[in-house]
C-alpha cells in the first residue's frame, strides 16, 4: 500500500507555508477555502459576542434580533467604522452565516460562492428546532492540526488499543476496512465480526460478550467535518457528528453532538460523556504526533491494509490543495457535500 | 542556528530501577529519543522512540507479555533485539506484516544505571569501556531525577568549578578552594575540595569566618567520567573516610537541558567516624530525609560569575576521549 503522496511540490503563495512538499505529508499548512465550517453550537451564540478562531483568523459570533452573525471584528469595532474587512468577507467584515443542525456555520472563502446546498448532510441530526439534551453535545480540543484528527477517525483500529476499555480490544474473528471517496470526501467503513465487548459497554446496553460492529466515518476534507455512525449488533447505534474547526496548525476544536436514540437511558446519558475520556486519550497520541508532521525531512510513513482510508485521504487532500493553489476553488461534478448520506451510513433520517 | 550535536558512545540514560517489563520509559540524549524497557529475560532493550506507522512515541505504548514493544496507538509491535516490526495484531492469521525495522541500540547495566550506546556501531567501544564508579549504595538509598536548565557541558563544568551551585549534602558546605589539581585515577577525573559542617546555618563557606580556618574537618571528593560527566561525589573526613556519597548520572536532554539521575546514601557501620555531624546525617536518613539534593533551579547569576577552574582539565579530557567524544554533525 502506497501512503506517501507523490504529487509535485505544492507551495502556498498566500502564506508562504507549504502543506505537501515533494513526498512529504505535512498537514496543517494549507487553509482550504470555499467551505461551510460549523464554528459554534447554536446555543453558545447569543446577544453577547463570542470569539472563535478559524485558520488562525479571529471570528466574532453574536445574534442580532435572533439572527446569527459572524464577523472578522468585534461588533463595537465594526460599528466604529475604523475596521476594513478582508478578502474572505468581501470587504464587509461579515462572513456569510447559516444555522443548521443547531450549529452556526460560517462560510470560509469567497462570499459570492456561499451556497447553503454545500452544507454537509447529517441525516441523524434535526435540521432545526430545539437543541438536543445538554449531555448530547459539547466540545473538546485536540492539540494538533485537524487533518491528524481526521486521519485518526479514518483508522478506527486505534480504538482497539487506545480505547480498549471502552470500545473493546483487538480480539475478533474478522476485521475488514472499505474505502470510498470523491474529490471532497473520504468514507471509511469498518466491519468487525465477533468483537469483544468490554464490561462498560455491556453495562451501557450491549447485551453480549461478543458482537459484530460496523462503523462508518464520512470525512469532509475542506470543512473538517466528520460524520460518524457506529453500531454494535446486537446493541445500540452511536451517531456522532464530529466537526473539527481548524483553529491553527497546533489546535483543532471539536464541537461534537451525539444523537443516541433507541437505547437505554443509561446509554443515552452515559455514552456521550465518554467523549471526555476518549478525546483526551486520542490527544495523548496526536499531540506528540503533530510536531513530527510539521517538521521537514521526516521519513515516510509505513502502512498496512488498515491504512487504506488514510492513504486515500492524503491523496484526495493533495489533489484538492493542488487545485486550490492553482486558483480553482470549485466543487467538481463528482462531489456534493449536501447529498443524502443516510444510505451510506446505513442509518435512519430524523428529518 | 546551532548545529545539532550527535552524541556517541555509552550514555547513562535510565536508572535500573526505573525499567519494568510492562511500560517503556522515554528518554532523550541530545536530539535522539529512545524508548527503553525490559524484555521477558529482564534485559534492558532500547529502540528508537518513533513508530514508523504514524510517528507516535513508542514510549507511550506497552511491553507485551512475551517481551516486545507495542505502540499504544495501533498496536504495531517491535522486537527489541533488532528493531524489526514483528506484529500488527489486527491482521488475520497468515497475513504478511510489512517489512520494516526501527533503530535498535545496544544496552548494558552498570553502577545501577542503564547505559545506551549511541552513534554508529563501528565507531563505538564495547561495554567494557564504561568506567566503574566508586559509589556503593548504603543500607538506605535515596534516588531522584532532575532536569536542570543548563546545557550538559556547562552543568559538568559547574560541577567541577562550583559544586555548591549544582548539588548539596545536608549540613555540609563546600569551600571554594580545591585541594590540589584534578588528577586521573582509574580513568576518572578526581578532584578534592575543602568542606565544612554547617548544622548551625553559618552561611556561605567562602564569605564567613570559615574561609580563613587553618584546618577543615571535611573534604568533598568528586570522581568524574570524562565524557558523560557521570560523577561520584563523596563527603569524607580528613583521613579520607567516606561519610556520605552520591552518584550523579547526567545526560544532555531536550531543549539544552541536562537530565540528572542521582542516588545517594549515608555510610553507616563499623569503621565509620563518629561525631555530631555523621550522627546527624544518619539520624536524618533514618527519618526518611534525603542527605542529598540536585539544584534543579540553578542560580544563573552565580553561574555566570563562576570563574573557570578545574573544568579546564575536564573540557580538555572530554575532547581527547575518542571515540567516546561529542561530534558536530550537519
Amino acid at each position: 500500500m502506497e501512503t506517501a503522496i507523490a504529487d509535485p511540490q505544492v507551495q502556498d503563495t498566500r502564506s508562504g507555508k507549504s502543506s505537501i512538499v515533494g513526498q512529504e505529508w505535512r498537514p496543517g499548512n494549507y487553509d482550504l477555502r470555499d467551505t461551510w465550517i460549523p464554528v459554534a453550537h447554536s446555543p453558545h451564540v447569543t446577544g453577547k459576542p463570542i470569539r472563535r478562531m478559524v485558520h488562525s483568523h479571529p471570528v466574532f459570533l453574536w445574534r442580532d434580533g435572533g439572527r446569527p452573525l459572524a464577523a472578522e471584528f468585534h461588533p463595537d469595532a465594526l460599528g466604529s467604522g475604523q475596521c476594513r474587512g478582508g478578502e474572505l468577507t468581501g470587504g464587509s467584515g461579515y462572513f456569510p452565516v447559516h444555522e443548521r443542525y443547531n450549529y452556526v456555520w460560517m462560510w470560509y472563502g469567497n462570499p459570492d460562492n456561499a451556497h447553503e446546498a454545500l452544507i454537509p448532510d447529517v441525516p441523524y441530526l434535526p435540521r432545526a428546532g430545539k437543541p438536543l439534551p445538554r449531555n448530547m453535545w459539547g466540545q473538546i480540543y485536540f492539540n494538533c492540526s485537524y487533518e491528524l484528527v481526521q486521519e485518526n477517525l479514518l483508522d478506527l483500529v486505534h480504538a482497539d488499543y487506545l480505547h480498549s476499555d471502552i470500545i473493546g480490544d483487538e480480539e475478533n474473528d474478522d476485521d475488514r476496512v472499505y474505502v470510498e471517496s470523491d474529490s471532497e470526501t473520504v468514507t471509511m467503513i469498518r466491519e468487525v465480526s465477533n468483537k469483544t465487548i468490554p464490561p462498560l459497554l455491556r453495562f451501557l446496553g450491549v447485551p453480549a460478550k461478543k458482537a459484530d460492529y460496523r462503523a462508518v466515518a464520512h470525512v469532509h476534507l475542506r470543512s473538517g467535518v466528520v460524520v460518524l455512525y457506529g453500531k454494535f449488533m446486537p446493541g445500540f447505534a452511536q451517531p456522532l457528528f464530529h466537526p473539527l474547526v481548524p483553529e491553527s496548525r497546533y489546535v483543532s476544536r471539536n464541537n461534537f453532538t451525539f444523537n443516541i436514540t433507541g437505547a437505554s437511558p443509561i446509554a443515552r446519558h452515559g455514552f456521550p460523556l465518554l467523549s471526555y475520556v476518549i478525546g483526551p486519550q486520542d490527544d495523548f497520541m496526536m499531540k506528540p504526533q503533530n510536531p513530527k508532521y510539521q517538521a521537514r525531512g521526516e521519513r515516510r510513513d509505513v502502512s498496512s491494509r488498515f491504512d487504506a482510508a488514510d492513504s486515500r485521504y492524503r491523496m484526495v487532500m493533495a489533489k484538492l490543495i493542488q487545485r486550490q493553489k492553482e486558483g480553482d476553488y470549485s466543487y467538481l461534478s463528482d462531489a456534493d457535500p449536501g447529498q443524502d448520506i443516510a444510505g451510506l451510513l446505513d442509518c435512519p433520517r430524523v428529518d | 542556528m546551532a548545529q545539532p550535536v550527535a552524541y556517541k558512545g555509552w550514555w547513562p540514560l535510565c536508572g535500573s530501577e526505573e525499567l519494568t517489563d510492562r511500560k517503556p520509559v522515554g528518554v532523550q540524549c541530545g536530539d535522539t529519543r529512545i524508548a527503553i524497557y525490559r524484555d521477558s529475560d529482564n534485559r534492558p532493550r532500547a529502540l528508537e522512540d518513533r513508530c514508523p506507522h504514524r510517528r507516535v512515541p513508542l514510549s507511550l505504548g506497552r511491553v507485551t507479555p512475551d517481551g516486545f514493544l507495542q505502540c499504544g496507538y495501533h498496536g504495531w509491535t517491535f522486537d527489541g533485539d533488532n528493531g524489526d516490526l514483528i506484529r500488527i495484531p489486527n491482521l488475520s492469521e497468515g497475513e504478511r506484516v510489512p517489512q520494516c525495522a526501527i533503530r535498535c541500540y545496544a544496552t548494558t547495566e552498570s553502577n545501577g544505571l542503564v547505559y545506551v550506546c549511541l552513534g554508529e556501531e563501528s565507531e563505538n567501544p564495547g561495554a567494557e569501556a564504561i568506567l566503574e564508579q566508586p559509589y556503593r549504595p548504603g543500607a538506605r538509598e535515596f534516588r531522584g531525577v532532575e532536569h536542570v536548565p543548563v546545557s550538559h557541558e556547562e552543568f559538568v563544568a559547574a560541577l567541577m568549578d562550583g559544586p555548591d551551585l549544582v548539588f548539596g549534602f545536608t549540613g555540609v558546605l563546600f569551600g571554594e578552594r580545591p585541594l590540589g589539581d584534578p588528577r586521573f585515577d582509574d580513568g576518572l577525573l578526581t578532584l578534592d575540595r575543602i568542606a565544612y559542617w554547617n548544622w548551625g546555618g553559618i552561611g556561605h563557606a567562602n564569605l564567613g569566618p570559615l574561609r580563613h580556618r587553618a584546618d577543615n574537618p571535611l573534604m568533598l571528593r568528586t570522581r568524574t567520567e570524562p565524557v558523560t560527566g557521570t560523577t561520584t561525589a563523596q563527603v569524607c573526613d580528613n583521613e579520607g573516610h567516606v561519610l556520605a556519597q552520591s552518584l550523579l548520572a547526567c545526560a544532555p536532554a531536550a531543549r539544552g537541558t541536562t537530565a540528572v539521575r542521582w542516588r545517594a546514601s549515608v555510610v553507616a557501620g563499623s569503621g565509620v567516624p563518629s561525631g555530631k555531624g555523621p550522627a546527624l546525617l544518619r539520624a536524618l536518613t533514618r527519618l526518611g530525609k534525603s542527605p542529598f539534593k540536585v539544584n534543579s533551579m540553578i542560580d544563573g547569576e552565580a553561574l555566570a560569575a563562576l570563574l573557570p577552574g578545574p573544568s579546564d582539565t575536564w573540557r580538555q579530557a572530554s575532547r581527547d576521549s575518542t571515540p567516546l567524544s561529542l561530534s558536530e554533525t550537519a
